[in-house]
């Protein structure tokens, strides 16, 4: 208890002015900020959509290549956010020959892409890719939030690509009270949201981020910043992750809407109903090894959403793990460099023998064809 | 001649009484007429001083000419008629003190229901009538007050259908003082209903001509108009009943704040800098926002502006492609198709490329490229 609190405040209202003076000649020293740091090469591109091949200083010691899916509602680049918390830059330092794909910016001229596009076309066609590049017969994916129930439908479709499967904070079943996305989209009239708007914007999609924490994301955010807007490399930090969080592409029209309807609503994936291309995605045909890892405190995507897929698939070698993080927290925070990469790839490197050859040409497996 | 000159009034001094009088006069008359306007109150409707100041001021210049009374005569009748012309805006704005004085009557705090503004509005009614009369019963010519008379009937018949027209405002209104009472002692979805009031006012009465069926040459463009304004009416009215149900959990939040400092204050344990306060003003309303976002009737709310925004959208969409198709841009339902064509045409492709792909594949040979002759 101080002796004169107002003495107190009017001193804590000085040291505030001198700190936002101090920050504000920081911000303005910034020219750029700067986000993806490890040097990468685009080795394949279909319409928007790019497959980068990252590369590390060290050998790839894990013979399996490993395919990472992000999801579409926001940028890859959160991974490799900057130099000591990059994700990427951590599996390569310990030996993963590193591939990205980049979905792009969706133009109106993309309001029709479907999720069948999307996994059977651009992802099966990347598959594919990677697989005549590095003459294996299957890789390893890691598929993250959306990108990780894509990687799973697309595990689930074609199983005999894949090695080795990590879906992190993936939603799989989404038939819970648990988080306001799921509580909101139940009554979402996609169909006239599709059918007014065509892709929807990216900004909207923002916006229904920012609303589920209103007060953390829009004012507590801010008023940390104060804290260090002394430390110029804190800034800097701090407007890497302001430039990810409000760069998000628009979502491609009936890809949205297939998603929103099948998944978020009527939640038909684990219900088994789910088809995509004309043929059912069927969990049980997920028979390769699988790490599912959700974060405890994920309000995007919470627990109940994403630890269902571990029970749901037909794999034998299923590891579950989670981490007292929320949803961002899996990507950049400490923990997640010091405890949530080593774990993928450790894990990796114990399932990654090495593997017979793919023959050149890539035969059309039968039955898995889309039409 | 001092004597004649004694008798007559020496002209400037008639001119200097004369100005003198009509400043006093008008003094007198601006000071009753502003106290009337201030004072208005119970039984006393604003303004009324200023009903008969026509009356006064002529008057005043009558007695400050020395002229109590015109006389017989052409000239007399073509002065009366003169100077009491202008009676017929004096008229009106009495008409009007006369209509706004059974409002400055009313008791306040009793609910003015449907019936009782019936009752207001027949009165005026009348009133207004009683004014024409006066009016075009005045002019010599038969004709004319024969077509004055059948204006008087016309009046009722617009009077009737103006008050079906609007008295489903006055219906829905007499919700509204019990629903300011429960969003005053906080109950949160008061407020969203009281500002749905405004668009249930709307929908039973200008909503309904905007949604009725037009005519005429514009018809299709003009309909489209009506329905991107009824939109956007719909859309602004679903956003203010969710703004009012954000403000009212704003506000029950203000008082858990200071439920919650006046709890630290017992314990001694007050809030000491910005920082501790600003911790507990932002958890708390990030608790109370975050169990109105789960709430059915939020998300009711949410999606229903959502919706309405939709409506709203597609509406000016559809207009905008009506104002574009007299230029030659292309209109968004154009660049759609185009769109729909470029998809298909892609996907027919890849189609394509697959099959030869596997027919390649299948026949062990590539297809002979054609190469330049040498």
């Amino acid at each position: 208890m101080v002796d004169n609190p107002y003495e107190a405040m009017f001193k804590e209202g000085l040291k505030v002015q001198q700190k936002l003076l101090k920050g504000f000649e920081n911000m303005l020293q910034v020219q750029d900020v700067e986000a993806g740091v490890t040097p990468r090469e685009l080795v394949y591109q279909e319409d928007k959509v790019r497959l980068f091949h990252y590369r590390g200083d060290s050998k790839s010691k894990i013979p399996v290549p490993l395919l990472v899916v992000y999801a579409l509602v926001n940028r890859q680049y959160m991974m490799d956010i900057q130099e000591d918390r990059s994700m990427f830059r951590k599996m390569l330092a310990n030996g993963i020959d590193l591939y990205v794909v980049d979905w792009g910016y969706p133009s109106k001229m993309d309001r029709y892409l479907t999720m069948e596009d999307y996994i059977m076309g651009y992802l099966d066609n990347i598959v594919d890719f990677v697989r005549k590049k590095t003459g294996l017969k299957k890789i390893n994916m890691l598929g993250v939030c959306q990108g990780g129930t894509y990687t799973a439908i697309y595990a689930a479709l074609y199983p005999e690509k894949i090695k080795n499967l990590v879906v992190m904070v993936a939603p799989v079943d989404f038939d819970t009270r648990d988080g306001l996305l799921n509580i909101w989209s139940k009554s979402m009239d996609v169909d006239l949201m599709v059918d007014t708007l065509g892709n929807i914007p990216g900004e909207l999609m923002n916006l229904g981020f920012l609303w589920l924490k209103p007060f953390q994301l829009i004012v507590d955010k801010y008023v940390g910043l104060l804290d260090n807007m002394e430390n110029p490399a804190a800034v800097r930090n701090f407007l890497r992750m302001e430039k990810w969080i409000f760069d998000s592409p628009d979502q491609a029209g009936e890809a949205f809407r297939k998603f929103i309807k099948d998944l978020y609503q009527e939640n038909k994936l684990v219900k088994g109903e789910f088809t995509l291309g004309g043929m059912k995605v069927d969990l049980k045909k997920i028979t390769m090894p699988v790490l599912n890892i959700y974060g405890e405190q994920d309000h995007l995507v919470p627990p109940s959403c994403s630890l269902p897929l571990s029970k749901l698939v037909g794999s034998k070698d299923v590891t579950t793990r989670s981490f007292p993080l929320g949803h961002i927290g899996m990507y950049v925070s400490l923990r997640s460099q010091e405890e949530l990469a080593p774990l993928i790839i450790k894990w990796l490197a114990e399932r990654s023998a090495p593997q017979a050859a793919a023959s050149s040409k890539p035969k059309a497996a039968a039955g898995t064809r889309r039409k | 001649m001092a004597e004649e000159t004694a008798g007559k009034q020496n002209p400037f001094s008639l001119w200097n009484e004369w100005q003198q009088s009509l400043w006093n006069n008008w003094m007198d008359m601006a000071k009753k007429g502003m106290e009337s306007g201030v004072a208005a109150g119970p039984g006393i409707a604003p303004g009324a001083a200023w009903g008969d100041w026509y009356q006064k001021w002529l008057k005043s210049v009558q007695e400050a000419w020395g002229i109590t009374s015109p006389g017989d005569g052409l000239g007399a009748t073509v002065y009366n008629r003169v100077m009491n012309a202008a009676n017929v805006y004096t008229d009106i704005m009495n008409f009007w003190i006369k209509a706004m004085a059974p409002l400055a009557k009313l008791e306040p705090g009793v609910p003015l229901t449907e019936e009782k503004i019936k009752e207001l509005y027949d009165g005026w009614v009348k009133d207004y009538q009683g004014v024409m009369d006066m009016l075009w019963g005045q002019f010599p010519s038969q004709d004319v007050q024969e077509l004055a008379k059948s204006w008087k009937s016309a009046t009722d018949a617009y009077a009737a259908y103006t008050w079906n027209f609007m008295s489903p405002v006055f219906r829905n209104m007499e919700a509204m003082p019990d629903m300011m009472k429960r969003a005053a002692t906080g109950e949160g979805g008061a407020a969203a209903e009281a500002a749905g009031l405004f668009w249930k006012n709307y929908y039973d009465t200008v909503g309904k001509a905007l949604r009725a069926p037009t005519l005429g040459y514009w018809r299709e463009f003009t309909e489209r108009q009506d329905k991107a304004v009824d939109a956007y009416i719909a859309f602004n009215s679903a956003l203010a009943q969710y703004y009012a149900l954000l403000y009212s959990t704003g506000s029950q939040t203000g008082e858990k704040i200071f439920k919650k400092l006046a709890e630290f204050k017992d314990k001694e344990m007050t809030p000491q800098t910005y920082r501790e306060f600003y911790r507990i003003w932002w958890t708390i309303n990030e608790e109370a926002y975050h169990d109105l976002f789960m709430s059915e009737e939020f998300a009711k709310l949410f999606q229903e502006v959502v919706t309405q925004g939709m409506h709203f959208k597609k509406w000016s969409d559809d207009l905008w492609d009506q104002y574009i198709k007299f230029t030659n841009l292309p209109s968004k339902s154009d660049m759609d198709e185009i769109y729909k064509a470029i998809y298909d045409l892609k996907k027919e492709l890849r189609k394509q490329k697959r099959m030869i792909g596997d027919i390649e594949a299948r026949s062990g040979k590539k297809a002979a490229r054609a190469k330049p002759e040498a």
